[in-house]
């Protein structure tokens, strides 16, 4: 990779009150990258999220995207910058139709581009047949598998170029990550650098090229995901002796 | 201690200076203090009566309220109306001062069973405009607005009260007694299991529902106190002043006492006397302001609320901490470890074998949604029992049933061989019924080691009388109780950090702390609701090793998990729930192998292979 | 049956007025999850800086678009200055505080320069008072229902229909999510609390010719706005401006039938019960306990 990554955090640091959920965390993601961030909860991995999107303000360290420094930028700035983050638990505006949360999704451009942004609805709708069949419904009566598809789709309408996913499969059946995978594996063919954060490391470890893992707020190993599956370290701390066989 | 000592020196200092400031104008010779300075002094004092009892209502209760000022003028309208009307005497009316306005107090905490926070503020406002504006119109009782005049000054022990410098002012020193009484009311309460109670209510209602608290009483006694002490104070303020009229207790007052509490920092032992101090000094001067002294009033509130939120004395006390310790990273200890002690704990559980949970038919509706769906299912004694299925499945749904935080829609429960019917959590936590929470919920600002002995709450037989007297039953108990959340928190490795306030630890810390809390409980039943979430693959192996210890050692155990590998390797028996109805119940091998299983919880067929699609 | 329809119809545009209180109790709530507590004092500045302002020698209208632009303003300042900082905890009650602060100094600060008096306000809808069934009533004070009704429509199709209007909707639901789509929270807290800034102050100039405008008109009404909104469950629009209404005609049915003295004792104590029996609101959602 000759490109400058289109992510780059270095040294960062997030604290609650004084516990230090992250201490000087370094992580890249390559334009056109799938880099996954495994560990247990509370790791520390949704903290380097929370403060990579701005949701939270890091104690130190910087974020560099696309090139210029945004750290400690609110989210909702960020996401005008081309990043945009799927929240652990959805977090789908669960009071407004499918469609509503769609065009909120693409709050920070419809002004300027109403057509593109019905375009791209139709675009994500052709990508999640699910959603389509339910557009005038609301996202709170959707099941849990087509509100993680209506978050997804909510974030890809504001045309990111990195898409932060916090927690894919918290709560969701293997049969409906089954279904999820391909779509974040084709959108990332498709151009999309995707940085996801997964506890279920064994699903992180096939889809993404690189994974880093993460223990105690800091970055423990970091390698190419194919060769991290067979490190023993991994398997000891995150997948146990025993062989992670889903069904 | 250290803290407490001092605390305790510097009131007796400032009960000294209280004490000695009538007799000063004799050793400097001036004409200082006047009777009316006195009068100021004892005013003050009544002041701070109040704001103590508004300080445990909105400082460990966690309840506004902004009609302070009515409970406070109910007492003095008693105490008026009855020595002036039906010629009580002063140690009668007072009674009844106090008394009366606690009973209220009861009755206006029933708001709070159901609305909290802002809700409540406004119920509040209401209950104050509403008593003010019957002491305005119903003249013939109250006098409107020329009020009660005439009340006869009173006598206690045939003595004369009186508040006059030059001849006598015994009256003084016994609004000085009443303030050291609840100056030590306070202490005694806070320090106790009603205190710890009131304050767990107010940070997790849940929690404390789950952990034998019963939290509609625990607040209805805040209330109550805190109207007592209102009260009191009226019926003093009314003796003093022998006159009363509505002026004295509307609005304003209630929001000058709550500013009193929160200028000198809610939830604090000098809190009150700090606050009531300084605002009772600064409205003095105020006074010379004419027009603009409301204004000064609400500029003060403001400034006082962006400068220290946590009032006077929270922010001084936050001082030394913030100076002098430093983070200092901390030992966790490893678990569990089974020391010697912990046979009371798990010292409670049912014959072995026997069915220690029997669900028959049991269905939960929501509106529309059935959550569960007929179900049947025995736990038996020493087991441990896994509850999975895909989510949604209404796992944690029945496990709320089981706990009482939910009504069955239909059929019937039966813990411990007892049909129950629609016992609320705190009784069922009582019978021996603890549990864990999906996103913990634990008491955050208070210490770890304070978490644990709210678990060992329903254990305390010592009455309010001999908590508040210090009596030898309640130190027999703290002390007993203090020694067995160490032992927990030493089971669970977490002693190193037993002054720690709970919000501060990692996520896996909180997990533990919740546990061991759960323990204090000594239960016979123990609901976990995915303990293992959050928790690396090391700590699943020691809450694998915890669960087992428990179940080996007698203790039944229901456990709610996605972690197939763990329930795997922990569990007696599995039931397994899809759509809220029971698809397979049996041994881990025997659900392992049912079709259904495999089908409703791992996707039909074969799992599509992810490296195809990369 | 003359008096009944008097009362009716004054109860009627009473009730109006706290409907729109109400409603912007409403508006603040649902961005903030926290409101300007004494709110009242915003409704006031919208009758009394119209009175100061026409006497300065504005027109009517003028004098009023001036009254509601600078509560407008007001509003946005004190959600900036004194709900924000206060407001980041969940169940802080901070906020609470430091909007009643504020609201002692507005009310100090316009009894000492405007007057502790009530003024007049003339305009033409005071005139001669209408006569209906028997009942009179000014024009005035039939306006005020007809406002109340263009502003509820108003509202609704802005909630609904602009992106705006789902924006506040997505924040009021969950402000992080908001941030995430793009959404800047504060903003459009800030724009909310204008918003109600505004609404308080037309309801104020509208009931001023009627009631004469006072520094102290606002508390009583702010605290009755507060709680129709949360009687009426205060996440629902159209629920608000019915029980505004319906307390408005209630509170005349007591004056007339029972005591005008006794009207805010049992007036407050119907909604202390009201309450009690519906914890969620009378129109608000009954939402399930999580645990």
């Amino acid at each position: 990779m000759t490109e400058r990554p289109i992510l780059e955090v270095s040294g960062l640091c997030v604290s609650y009150g004084r516990i230090e959920a992250v201490r000087g965390v370094d992580i890249h993601v390559g334009a056109g990258e799938f880099v996954g961030v495994i560990g247990s909860n509370g790791a520390g991995k949704t903290s380097t999220l929370r403060a990579i999107s701005g949701v939270v303000k890091p104690a130190a360290g910087a974020v560099n995207f696309d090139s210029s420094d945004v750290t400690g930028q609110p989210s909702h700035r960020m996401v005008a910058r081309g990043l945009a983050m799927v929240p652990e638990g959805r977090m789908v505006f669960s009071d407004q139709s499918v469609r509503d949360n769609l065009v909120l999704g693409a709050y920070t451009r419809i002004k300027t581009d109403p057509r593109g942004v019905d375009e791209d609805i139709e675009k994500t709708i052709a990508m999640f047949p699910r959603l389509g069949e339910r557009i005038d419904q609301s996202a709170g009566t959707l099941s849990g598998g087509e509100q993680q598809m209506l978050a997804i789709a909510r974030g890809l309408l504001s045309r990111p170029r990195l898409l932060v996913i916090d927690e894919l499969s918290l709560g969701l059946a293997p049969k409906i990550l089954d279904m999820l995978f391909p779509v974040l594996i084709d959108l990332n063919r498709k151009g999309l650098s995707i940085l996801l954060v997964e506890q279920m490391a064994s699903y992180a470890l096939s889809v993404t090229h690189r994974t880093y893992v993460m223990e105690n707020g800091r970055v423990l190993l970091e390698g190419k995901s194919s060769d991290l599956a067979h490190d023993e370290r991994v398997l000891d701390a995150y997948l146990g002796r025993r062989s992670h066989a889903r069904g | 201690m250290n803290a407490h000592r001092a605390g305790w020196l510097a009131l007796l200092l400032l009960a000294a200076i209280i004490a000695g400031f009538p007799w000063y104008g004799d050793l400097t010779g001036e004409r200082f203090p006047t009777s009316y300075e006195l009068r100021l002094v004892m005013r003050a004092m009544i002041f701070a009566i109040v704001v103590i009892g508004l300080n445990l209502l909105v400082g460990l209760a966690g309840l506004v309220s902004l009609g302070q000022a009515a409970l406070y003028g109910l007492g003095a309208h008693v105490a008026a109306l009855l020595s002036l009307r039906a010629g009580f005497s002063f140690a009668e009316s007072m009674a009844f001062a106090i008394l009366i306005p606690a009973m209220m107090g009861a009755v206006l905490a029933f708001p709070t069973v159901r609305v909290r926070g802002v809700y409540l503020a406004v119920i509040t406002i209401a209950f104050g405009l509403i008593f003010v504006n019957i002491l305005r119109e119903w003249v013939s009782f109250t006098g409107g607005a020329s009020g009660l005049a005439g009340i006869p000054r009173p006598t206690l022990f045939g003595e004369p009260l009186m508040a006059v410098r030059r001849t006598n002012f015994n009256y003084y020193y016994l609004i000085l007694l009443c303030l050291l009484l609840a100056v030590w009311a306070q202490y005694a309460i806070t320090y106790s299991r009603y205190g710890r109670a009131m304050r767990a209510a107010a940070q997790s209602e849940n929690a404390a529902r789950a952990l034998g608290i019963n939290v509609v009483a625990i607040r209805t006694m805040a209330f109550s106190i805190s109207a007592g002490f209102a009260g009191l104070g009226g019926g003093l303020f009314a003796n003093l002043a022998l006159f009363v009229n509505y002026e004295t207790f509307t609005f304003t007052t209630s929001i000058e006492l709550l500013l009193m509490v929160i200028l000198g920092g809610s939830g604090t032992m000098a809190g009150p006397l700090v606050g009531t101090t300084v605002l009772f000094t600064a409205t003095q001067f105020l006074q010379g302001l004419g027009q603009w002294q409301t204004f000064g009033y609400g500029l003060l509130l403001a400034v006082v609320l962006f400068a220290m939120p946590q009032g006077i004395v929270g922010s001084l006390g936050r001082l030394p901490a913030w100076l002098w310790t430093k983070p200092s990273p901390r030992a966790t200890g490893g678990w569990p470890n089974w020391g010697t002690g912990l046979e009371a704990v798990v010292g409670r559980s049912d014959a072995r074998g026997q069915a220690t949970l029997l669900a028959e038919g049991v269905t939960l509706r929501f509106g529309g949604l059935t959550a569960v769906n007929t179900v049947n299912m025995e736990v038996r004694a020493g087991t441990v029992h896994a509850l999975i299925g895909p989510n949604g499945a209404g796992k944690s749904s029945l496990l709320n049933v089981i706990s009482g935080f939910y009504r069955a829609t239909e059929g019937r429960v039966t813990l411990f061989g007892e049909r129950l019917r629609d016992a609320p959590p705190y009784a069922l936590a009582r019978l021996g019924v603890a549990r864990s929470f999906q996103n913990t919920e634990l008491f955050s600002q208070m210490t770890v080691l304070e978490n644990v002995l709210v678990g060992a709450h329903p254990h305390f037989r010592a009455t309010f009388a001999e908590t508040l007297l210090r009596l030898p039953r309640f130190h027999r108990e703290e002390r007993a109780a203090r020694a067995e959340a160490l032992r927990l928190l030493e089971f669970v490795g977490m002693s190193e950090f037993a002054d720690e306030a709970a919000g501060n630890l990692p996520f896996g810390h909180q997990r533990r702390l919740e546990i061991a809390r759960a323990l204090a409980l000594r239960p016979k039943l123990l609901l976990l609701d995915e303990p293992a979430a959050g928790l690396t693959h090391g700590e699943i192996e020691d809450l694998i090793a915890l669960i087992r210890g428990l179940a080996d050692r007698g203790m039944t155990v229901i456990l709610v998990e996605h972690h197939v590998d763990m329930i795997m390797a922990v569990s007696d028996r599995v039931t397994v729930l899809d759509y809220g109805e029971v698809i397979a119940d049996g041994t881990v091998a025997e659900v392992q192998a049912n079709p259904k299983v495999i089908e409703a919880y791992f996707g039909q067929g074969a799992t599509p292979s992810l490296e195809a699609a990369k | 049956m003359e008096a009944i329809l008097q009362y009716l119809l004054t109860g009627i545009s009473v009730g109006s007025v706290y409907a729109m209180v109400a409603l912007g109790f409403y508006v603040m709530w649902s961005a903030a999850k926290a409101v300007n507590f004494t709110y009242g004092n915003v409704f006031m500045l919208g009758g009394v800086l119209t009175v100061v302002l026409v006497e300065l020698g504005m027109p009517l209208l003028v004098a009023a678009g001036g009254a509601i632009a600078i509560a407008t303003l007001t509003g946005a300042v004190i959600e900036r200055v004194f709900v924000r900082p206060f407001n980041r905890d969940a169940n802080a009650i901070g906020w609470m505080l430091t909007t009643i602060a504020v609201g002692i100094m507005m009310e100090s600060f316009a009894t000492a320069t405007y007057g502790p008096l009530g003024r007049p306000l003339d305009t033409p809808f005071m005139q001669e008072p209408l006569r209906i069934g028997g009942a009179g009533i000014y024009a005035q004070e039939l306006l005020i229902p007809v406002a109340l009704i263009v502003l509820t429509f108003g509202l609704e199709a802005f909630y609904r229909r602009t992106v705006l209007g789902r924006a506040l909707r997505a924040v009021a639901l969950n402000r992080t999510a908001a941030g995430l789509v793009g959404i800047d929270a504060d903003r459009i807290t800030l724009f909310a609390f204008g918003l109600a800034g505004g609404i308080g102050a037309l309801a104020g100039f509208l009931i001023a010719p009627v009631v004469q405008a006072s520094s102290t008109m606002g508390v009583v009404v702010g605290l009755k706005g507060f709680m129709v909104a949360i009687i009426a469950g205060i996440a629902n629009a159209k629920g608000v401006v019915v029980v505004g209404i319906l307390y408005g005609v209630l509170e005349r049915f007591i004056e007339g039938f029972l005591s005008s003295a006794a009207r805010d004792a049992i007036g407050f104590t119907i909604m202390i019960l009201a309450l009690l029996l519906f914890p969620q609101g009378l129109f608000g959602r009954k939402e399930v306990r999580k645990v």
